[in-house]
């Protein structure tokens, strides 16, 4: 898990990039089990003292966008607001059958993969409102799905239609669920960024 | 090649060519409900996938779970005055949510469903 020193001193470069800017957001944005909420949940607890969202091992426990606001950043005498949004963990097919084998009853798996579709569209969506997309891998899994080319292709549009202000930041980080070491696909793909 | 229950279509980039965006994605969506699996020579617009995977969701039912989508890239050596060098050429598999689809680093691709249906290229 990447410790929060470090994601400071990450926000601390990026306030370069905004030395007009007062406030920015920031979305954590990726696969299913990637562990953007458990990522989203250290920084919020640094800030807040409570978790932003709940963390589960069953996939699609995050099923809307959750925002956490007036996370301030000071550097070098400039200021930065950010607001950080935990997303739900894109994916391109939900199968509920998955939710029921891991003991979820067959309804409330039909009505957890609905709210999971709902969320996924949302979340795509949402990335055109934000500045900073922050995406988690699964670095044991080759970065060339499915969930890559949605997301690079909604990065890819915004870009064009907020070029000043869309900054993307790829971040692989190997899954918390798995202790499997990165595949050669993403070794390649972390040393083309 | 024909699977019982499953067929894998090739689809040139000139078939699409001629197409609209829309009559591309339904397109698509036509082969994936009678079970297609698509190959496609070309990798389509950031735009068009992400249209396919939203249109997908939002078809979501206990018999439609999505589809699933993924890139293959195939190196080709060149021949002639450029002879020793190589090319890459990327393809887009499309198939059915409940497709496993499984690209080796050694550059095999196969398409797996589950039960006994299963196919591979």
């Amino acid at each position: 898990m990447i410790k929060t020193a470090k994601w400071l001193l990450m926000l601390s470069t990026f306030s370069r990039f905004f030395s007009k800017t007062k406030q920015a957001s920031v979305c954590l944005i990726g696969e299913v089990n990637t562990g953007k909420s458990t990522l989203a949940n250290r920084i919020s607890n640094d800030f807040t003292g409570s978790d932003m969202s709940a963390v589960s091992t069953i996939a699609h426990e995050t099923r809307d966008i959750v925002k956490l606001e007036h996370v301030n950043f000071n550097s070098e005498g400039k200021k930065l607001d950010l607001t950080l949004v935990d997303t739900p963990g894109i994916a391109t097919a939900i199968d509920y059958k998955e939710f029921v084998g891991q003991g979820i009853p067959e309804d409330q798996a039909m009505q957890r993969a609905k709210e999971a579709t709902a969320g996924i569209i949302k979340a795509i969506k949402f990335l055109e409102e934000v500045d900073i997309a922050v995406v988690m891998m699964d670095a044991t899994k080759t970065p060339f799905d499915q969930v890559s080319l949605t997301l690079m292709g909604t990065l890819e549009m915004n870009k064009k239609k907020k070029s000043l202000w869309l900054t993307r930041l790829i971040f692989p980080v190997q899954s918390l669920n798995s202790s499997r070491a990165p595949s050669r696909s993403t070794k390649s793909f972390r040393s083309q960024l | 090649m024909t699977i019982p229950g499953y067929s894998i279509d090739f689809i040139p980039a000139s078939r699409l060519n001629s197409l609209s965006d829309n009559e591309i994605v339904d397109f698509v969506f036509e082969r994936i409900d009678n079970e297609h699996v698509l190959i496609l020579e070309s990798p389509l617009t950031p735009q068009l996938r992400l249209e396919l995977t939203t249109r997908g969701l939002l078809r979501f039912s206990a018999d439609f779970i999505g589809i699933k989508m993924q890139f293959i890239t195939i190196r080709t050596e060149i021949s002639g005055i450029f002879r020793g060098k190589s090319k890459d050429s990327t393809l887009l598999v499309i198939a059915p949510g409940n497709a496993e689809i499984d690209h080796s680093e050694d550059g095999d691709v196969s398409v797996k469903f589950p039960v006994s249906e299963s196919v591979e290229a």
